[in-house]
């Protein structure tokens, strides 16, 4: 394939601006196929603005997203889903009305195809269609170890849960790349054990992931390369062990209270 | 046509265009202080023309005790309004808030069909039966009576905004309620004065209009839907736009009636929808308005 | 088997039953004209319930679109000479496109166009029909529609008519749930719940809701045509506002996110609204309560029960359970 010449992710020159207000600022960098990519910054730096560029959510004021060689600014969010850009939100965002098993299937949107009226006359192709995805979301299921809470209402979980049932419908969504804003915020140290495990394993199958975390030990375990974003600049791109030592980053963090490092270290 | 038509027609579209715009206006400031387009807005119209019936044609008070009542007397019902609908709903989802305010205009209209019945009551003009030449057009004078009050609502309005604590307590809460409720404003309490505010101006328009169309109890939904097209046409949340919104959709109608080949008359109060749905199609953001971005 | 699908069955099965049973009971040919009425309102509520219930959207011209049915039929049959079958379903076609017309425009905007839009949309066709000349026949209407029949079995009487809308009822309970359990209902309970998350989900959200408005056009469109083939006869009157409104209270009173909500909705309305009728020949005043009555329905409904009957009962009894 000739897209592979390319690396999946390319941000080039990205800018948003809101009402003179600069949240991301000519940030460029490329995510390499198979890689986990790591993205740090104090509160307030810009990365889930950068997120909300990347799908759609905002358009950019400048510049340009290329996935697998081809530009994606400028559509619509769920047109960059259809393209196998699958995500996670720092703040849930789980169906509440509906069962685990139900929030896994809507991951599962793009792979349908049957229309209204099959739809409503429940012909056999859609039959068929539900049993494939109910297979397919069971899987994602069982990959997150929820497949006992199938059946259970998405709201009855604990956070920790809700996080798994979100990742649950990304991956099956079997995306090209997967961007997780904050999964450990607001878990426990054990719960943030069992991701961190869960996110190996996710890496392992070779998918392509972005991540936002401020629980260094996690970042430092997973990610190929990180980038230290900062008022809305790219501070560095590195290796996750020279960004550590980069004075630059301890300063943008200065003043910042630490608590998940140094909660994390101890 | 002659332009002295014509220039009678554009005479007789701004006056009817100024109580839209009256209307329209009264949509902004309830949008703007809690993002609900409010459906009764045409009830308060009608409630406006009728309470003032009961006051000036039957109960023969003076002009000015009438019409200040009635306008006091349709406020009070846009703060019962408030009060008892609105605010307990004001964190349910939007279209729960539509629909309640669906639920209180059929409230209200059922209840004026109770009070002041199905017929259509007369009310005389002003300052009589005169009309003022100018050339060879004719402006009856209730038309002044409604330019009049209408620029003079409008000018007071744009003053209380700019020069009352009070107005500027309102415009903040329009742009930030949090902020504002930070800087110590009720944000609540300027929700309640947005539904006085705004119903005590639609009862104006109805007040002043009446003697031209007669009130009745039915009419709300009409004029409403007339405002409301003078608020896209204006950009949804921008008062003088709402304002110059209806007196466009005002000219437009008239001068429709002027243009319309014989026996189509009758698709008068189908113009301004057409406008409607022609600006949503293609302007949503409104003639003065300009493009929302969306956030999350 | 799960508990859930014999829950579902059955329910089902009391429906069924209670609507078989009143042929049975009475042949009187009022109860079996409110009957009709109920189905007939039923199959719009379940269409606008879909609307207001998963696509959070409402729409104030469903009125319209019956009209839109009615007169369709109507004209079809009279001045082309068309067969009421045929002429139905034409109806029903060039409404869904009308609705598919407004809805992509207003649909796509955030915030509730669609309401006005629909709105505007139900005066117009209103004036239509009143102006219409002698196409619509203005506001006298016109008259000898002819009935829907099967070869020579026509659907001429209440009694009739009564066995041809429920079943068509019961066969929409059936879409909604093959709906509501499938791809396209999930994507719409989605939108539901959070439209950011389902949009990154690959979820077209401003096109599943032009689909569910359109559906629910077609639906009050089909009622409209049998209506028409019922009382062979139309006029502007039934197809103006205050009934539009009407439809509302009846999806917001039974529950809108609920199958059966609306048709318990319209139900409860329509023999509210009868029985003020029929109180009306004693107490003039009680026909001009209907509409005052209608205002203070759905607000009180909406203060105290904002899911509806249907639901709002279920999950007193839920927590009455847990307690």
């Amino acid at each position: 394939m000739q897209a592979e010449e390319y690396p999946l992710l390319q941000v080039r020159n990205l800018r948003k601006v809101f009402e003179g207000l600069v949240a991301v600022n000519n940030v460029s960098f490329e995510v390499e196929r198979g890689t986990v990519f790591g993205l740090i910054g104090p509160n307030g730096a810009g990365k889930t603005t950068l997120f909300n560029v990347i799908t759609g959510i905002y358009a950019p004021t400048d510049g340009t997203v290329v996935l697998n060689g081809e530009v994606i600014t400028g559509l619509p969010q769920d047109a960059i889903a259809a393209r196998g850009v699958a995500r996670t939100f720092q703040n849930l965002q789980i169906f509440h009305g509906m069962s685990v098993e139900d929030n896994v299937l809507v991951g599962c949107h793009r792979h349908g195809r049957c229309g209204l009226l099959a739809t409503i006359f429940r012909l056999p192709a859609v039959r068929a269609e539900e049993r494939q995805l109910r297979n397919h979301a069971m899987e994602a299921l069982q990959f997150v170890g929820l497949q006992d809470f199938a059946r259970a209402p998405a709201s009855s979980l604990p956070p920790g849960r809700q996080r798994l049932v979100e990742i649950a419908r990304a991956l099956a969504s079997e995306p090209c790349l997967l961007l997780l804003d904050e999964p450990a915020a607001g878990l426990t140290t054990h719960e943030t054990e069992v991701l961190g495990e869960l996110l190996q394993r996710i890496a392992a199958t070779g998918l392509t992931i972005i991540i936002i975390e401020h629980d260094m030990n996690l970042v430092m375990d997973i990610c190929a390369t990180v980038a230290v974003l900062d008022q809305g600049e790219v501070l560095t791109i590195d290796s996750p062990s020279a960004v550590q030592a980069d004075p630059r980053v301890i300063a943008a963090y200065l003043g910042e209270p630490q608590p998940e490092e140094g909660g994390a270290g101890g | 046509m002659s332009l002295a038509e014509l220039l009678q027609y554009l005479v007789t579209g701004v006056t009817v265009g100024s109580v839209y715009g009256l209307v329209a206006l009264g949509f902004t400031i309830i949008y703007n202080a809690t993002g609900i387009i409010n459906f009764a807005q045409g009830e308060f119209v009608v409630l406006g023309g009728l309470i003032f019936y009961s006051l000036y044609v039957a109960a023969h008070l003076p002009l000015v005790a009438a019409l200040v009542l009635a306008v006091a007397a349709v406020a009070l019902i846009g703060v019962l309004m408030e009060r008892l609908t609105i605010r307990p709903l004001i964190n349910s989802p939007v279209v729960t808030l539509i629909i309640i305010t669906v639920g209180v205009s059929v409230l209200l209209r059922g209840a004026a069909k109770l009070i002041w019945g199905p017929e259509a009551l007369p009310v005389p003009p002003f300052s009589g039966e005169h009309s003022l030449f100018v050339g060879s057009v004719a402006v009856h004078l209730q038309y002044l009576w409604v330019l009049g009050l209408t620029v003079l609502a409008v000018v007071g309005l744009r003053l209380f905004f700019d020069h009352t604590i009070v107005g500027k307590a309102m415009q903040a809460c329009a742009i930030n309620s949090e902020a504002a409720q930070l800087a110590g404003i009720s944000v609540s309490r300027m929700v309640q004065g947005s539904f006085a505010l705004s119903a005590a101006l639609s009862a104006l328009a109805g007040i002043v209009i009446c003697p031209i169309t007669l009130a009745s109890y039915d009419g709300g939904a009409l004029l409403a839907l007339k405002g409301f097209c003078g608020t896209i046409i204006g950009g949804l949340g921008n008062g003088l736009g709402a304002v110059m919104g209806g007196v466009i959709i005002g000219i437009l109608e008239k001068l429709g009636i002027g243009f319309a080949p014989q026996g189509y008359a009758g698709y008068q109060d189908a113009f301004a929808f057409v406008v409607l749905l022609l600006m949503l199609f293609i302007r949503p953001s409104g003639l003065f308005g300009r493009q929302r971005t969306e956030g999350i | 088997m799960s508990a859930e699908r014999k829950r579902e069955i059955l329910g089902f099965a009391v429906a069924v039953a209670i609507v078989a049973a009143l042929p049975v009971v009475t042949r009187s040919a009022y109860w079996l004209s409110i009957g009709v009425f109920i189905a007939l309102h039923g199959i719009v509520a379940i269409g606008l319930g879909l609307l207001l219930g998963y696509a959070g959207q409402v729409s104030l011209g469903q009125a319209a679109f019956y009209g839109m049915g009615a007169y369709g039929s109507a004209i079809l049959t009279l001045h082309l000479g068309c067969n009421p079958w045929l002429a139905m379903g034409a109806a029903a076609v060039a409404t869904g496109l009308i609705a598919y017309v407004i809805g992509v425009p207003t649909l796509k905007l955030h915030g509730h166009y669609l309401a006005m839009a629909t709105l505007g949309i139900g005066i117009i066709v209103r004036i239509l029909f009143n102006e219409g000349g002698h196409i619509t026949g203005g506001p006298s209407g016109l008259p000898a529609v002819p009935n829907l029949a099967i070869g020579g079995f026509a659907f001429d009487n209440d009694l009739r008519m009564y066995c041809l809308a429920w079943p068509i009822v019961f066969l929409q309970v059936v879409f909604s749930r093959n709906l509501l359990r499938s791809r396209l209902g999930r994507a719409l309970r989605a939108i539901h719940d959070s439209e950011i998350a389902a949009r990154s989900c690959a979820i077209n959200t401003a096109k599943a809701k032009v689909m569910v408005f359109v559906l629910s056009a077609v639906y009050a469109s089909v009622a409209g045509s049998l209506y028409a083939h019922w009382v062979n006869f139309v006029n502007p009157h039934p197809f103006s506002f205050p009934f539009s409104l009407e439809l509302v209270v009846m999806v917001m009173v039974g529950g809108a996110a609920s199958i059966w909500g609306p048709l318990i909705g319209a139900a409860a309305l329509t023999i509210i609204d009868q029985s003020l009728l029929q109180l009306g020949h004693v107490f003039p005043i009680a026909e001009d309560l209907d509409i005052v009555l209608f205002g203070i329905i759905v607000v009180l409904v909406l203060l105290f029960m904002p899911r509806g009957l249907v639901r709002g009962l279920s999950s007193q009894e839920a927590e009455r359970r847990a307690g």
